[in-house]
């Protein structure tokens, strides 16, 4: 019988029924993808691939194009032009448009979700006034590396998140969680970081401006970097946030608070303001603690009064904590937020300022 | 005495079917069933299956040391009688043969959805039957001793992805605890405490006398008994805090979707496939020796020989008319999973308990 399984093993193995063998040849790497729809609903999608013919070592790809009535669809007939097959798996960028957001995000988004080659650790992007196929094209005229500039954004300015589409998902499964998503615009011919787009029940509802980007970010603890200004001229503060960490508890059945701690740096400083002893250092303290405080609490009541989204995830606070309150349509207005910002200043830029 | 020697199982060993058997289990089907039925609460549940489920493992315990010379099925005629010991052993068959197929299926579904979709389940249960079929016809010892060495390697992936996963859990994903009803943790309780008389009643399958070092048995397959069931908790834990109850339920395979967010001092990322080899693994290790069950109880003929091709390719044909696709086997698994392994195996191993201490009472 030994003989019978060797020879049957060795004749599954030489007739390889495993189909999804490709060669590195036979496939065409998608580093970014951008996806519009047009008035009657059909999707156009545009993908940067990797262009391997190329020996000058540099970062410019092929765009292919096409339309058709689904995303996977569309994708497919990719082939006629590529002529391969579109591999996602190393996509770092998607591009929607901002209809798409607005009407048919979940739906364009099921086909990256369900495809097992690609791993849904890419970074999802609106396009902020304009087509996702400029964005695309000017990704690879510049030669942009879309993923650096988020990191970056990110990292020094706050007004952005490095969150995946798997992290977004995440997110937006949780009950009583809206989300946010990064967005991007053209500006004078060159690509720039919008302000996040913010969502209320799996549709885009809107971009909140740039402040607010970061004052939502600082609540959901996506914050790594950013700089605060108060006063002006003489009175001048500006600090940068080197670490920040928030913690949003519910006190009873409807009051949460929220309590930021921030480590920071003073960086630059105006006439008036001389930090020489303790008491100083307080003071300067106080005026940064006041400054976040006012930012959130008006941050809070936009999301009550204007946004009408639940962006920072009160309702999941009050689904977890099992509060009878989540269950009503209108929680977040029944709501009572209280705001406490605790900030420590380690240094002064080593300096004693004379001047 | 030294060629019977040899045939000899150290008690180590053995134990280690109790893990193979856990894991094969659980993870995959059995998480997945108590997931959809307990949410959160599933870390609840499995902690006090847990504790229930040592009511099994001391009965387990008590037949294997109380009957020193047969295997389950052997014993099931001499406490019974022949008729209708060969009755009960004819219904463990078909459990263990449910079984089988259920975990053929699901090793096959989850190549053929994470890596290899474009090829025929079919064909993909063929390649993970070919080795089985082929270690089936082996000793005893022979089978065991080569899962021995495949948990070991599974037990040290499951200890290295969670090290690697602990960076990406949420405390907050853990609540709310205690919102599911009592009829539903109950249930779930339940489904723990049914599914841990599969492993347990894997020890049956040969005897004490088989044991080289039998004085150590006991302790030995305390260890690994609660071993097994820290791990399945640890993974449990892992995937709920990793991934959160919601994001958990659109998964076929949520540890697997867990483990892609692995990250080792940013360095080591993605190694969802390492999940992929200890899945692989466990259920090799608990098909082969589902098995050599399946084949020990046929009777011997000419043919004997052939028997396990004979179980795979009626395993094959099985799951081809009956599960048309994940979702009508996963539909299946939902509604009478549970039952089966009930009603096939943790029956029959409590009649014979019950037997063996009526017999001991009348005898004492």
């Amino acid at each position: 019988m030994r003989k019978y399984l060797i020879a049957l093993i060795i004749i599954v193995v030489a007739f390889n029924g495993l189909q999804n063998l490709r060669e590195l040849n036979d496939l065409a790497i998608v580093k970014a993808m951008g996806i519009d729809i047009t008035e009657d609903g059909t999707y156009k999608i545009y993908a940067i691939v990797s262009d391997t013919s190329e020996k000058e070592s540099t970062d410019k790809g092929i765009i292919y194009e096409a339309g058709a009535e689904s995303v996977q669809e569309t994708v497919r007939l990719i082939v006629d032009k590529a002529p391969k097959k579109l591999y996602l798996a190393h996509m770092e960028t998607l591009i929607l448009s901002e209809k798409i957001a607005k009407e048919k995000f979940m739906e364009t988004l099921d086909f990256f979700i369900r495809d097992n080659e690609g791993s849904n650790n890419f970074y999802l992007f609106i396009a902020n006034q304009s087509d996702s196929k400029d964005i695309i094209k000017t990704i690879n005229e510049e030669e942009i590396n879309m993923k650096e500039m988020l990191i970056s954004s990110t990292r020094y300015r706050g007004n952005s998140n490095t969150k995946t589409l798997n992290d977004n998902i995440k997110d937006m499964l949780r009950p009583g969680r809206d989300i946010l998503v990064n967005s991007c615009k053209i500006v004078d011919g060159k690509i720039k970081i919008d302000d996040m787009a913010f969502f209320k029940d799996w549709s885009m509802i809107g971009f909140l401006s740039d402040d607010y980007s970061i004052v939502c970010n600082i609540l959901n603890n996506n914050i790594e970097n950013t700089i605060i200004t108060e006063g002006e001229n003489e009175d001048l503060v500006v600090s940068e946030i080197i670490s920040c960490k928030t913690d949003m508890s519910l006190e009873n059945e409807k009051d949460v608070k929220i309590k930021v701690e921030v480590k920071a740096n003073i960086s630059e400083t105006g006439k008036n303001i001389s930090i020489k002893t303790a008491q100083d250092t307080l003071k300067v303290q106080g005026i940064l603690e006041e400054k976040i405080e006012s930012y959130i609490v008006t941050f809070t009541d936009k999301l009550k009064t204007e946004y009408n989204a639940d962006l920072i995830g009160i309702g999941n606070l009050l689904y977890r904590k099992k509060s009878p309150l989540f269950n009503e349509e209108d929680y977040l207005n029944k709501v009572n937020i209280s705001v406490e910002a605790e900030v420590k200043i380690q240094n002064q830029g080593g300096v004693i300022k004379k001047w | 005495m030294v060629e019977n020697d040899s045939k000899k199982i150290y008690s180590l060993t053995y134990s280690f079917v109790i893990f193979t058997s856990f894991l094969a289990l659980f993870i995959g089907e059995g998480t997945h069933l108590m997931y959809n039925e307990g949410k959160n609460d599933t870390l609840i549940s499995a902690i006090i299956g847990f504790v229930l489920s040592f009511a099994l493992f001391s009965i387990t315990k008590w037949i294997i040391n109380k009957n020193e010379k047969e295997d389950l099925f052997e014993l099931n005629k001499s406490v019974f009688g022949k008729t209708f010991g060969n009755i009960l052993n004819i219904v463990l068959w078909i459990g263990f043969f449910i079984v089988a197929t259920v975990i053929l299926y699901s090793l096959a579904d989850f190549f053929n959805t994470e890596y290899l979709p474009e090829t025929s389940i079919n064909y993909l249960k063929a390649l993970v039957l070919l080795p089985i079929v082929y270690v089936a016809t082996k000793e005893l010892p022979t089978i065991i001793k080569g899962n021995q060495i495949l948990s070991l390697i599974s037990l040290g992936l499951i200890i290295f992805c969670f090290i690697g996963i602990t960076d990406s859990f949420e405390i907050g994903n853990i609540e709310p605890l205690l919102n599911t009803s009592k009829a539903s943790m109950s249930k779930n309780i339940l489904t723990y405490f049914i599914l841990s008389s599969l492993p347990l009643s894997m020890l049956l399958i040969t005897s004490k006398k088989n044991i080289k070092d039998s004085e150590r048995l006991n302790k030995n397959i305390l260890k690994l008994f609660i071993l097994s069931n820290v791990c399945v908790i640890a993974i449990i834990i892992g995937t709920i805090l990793t991934l959160g109850m919601e994001y958990i339920e659109i998964f076929r395979f949520p540890e697997y979707i867990a483990l892609k967010q692995f990250s080792l001092f940013n360095i080591l990322e993605r190694i969802e496939n390492i999940l992929a080899m200890q899945y692989f693994f466990n259920n090799f290790g608990l098909l082969s020796l589902l098995f050599y069950f399946l084949i020990k109880l046929i009777p011997k003929t000419k043919f004997k020989n052939y028997y396990s091709i004979l179980v795979g390719i009626v395993q094959i044909v099985i799951t081809d008319i009956f599960f048309n696709n994940t979702i009508t086997f996963l539909e299946y698994v939902r509604k009478y999973f549970v039952w089966v392994i009930g009603i096939c195996i943790l029956i029959p191993i409590l009649l014979v308990f019950f037997k063996m201490l009526q017999k001991s009472k009348s005898n004492a």
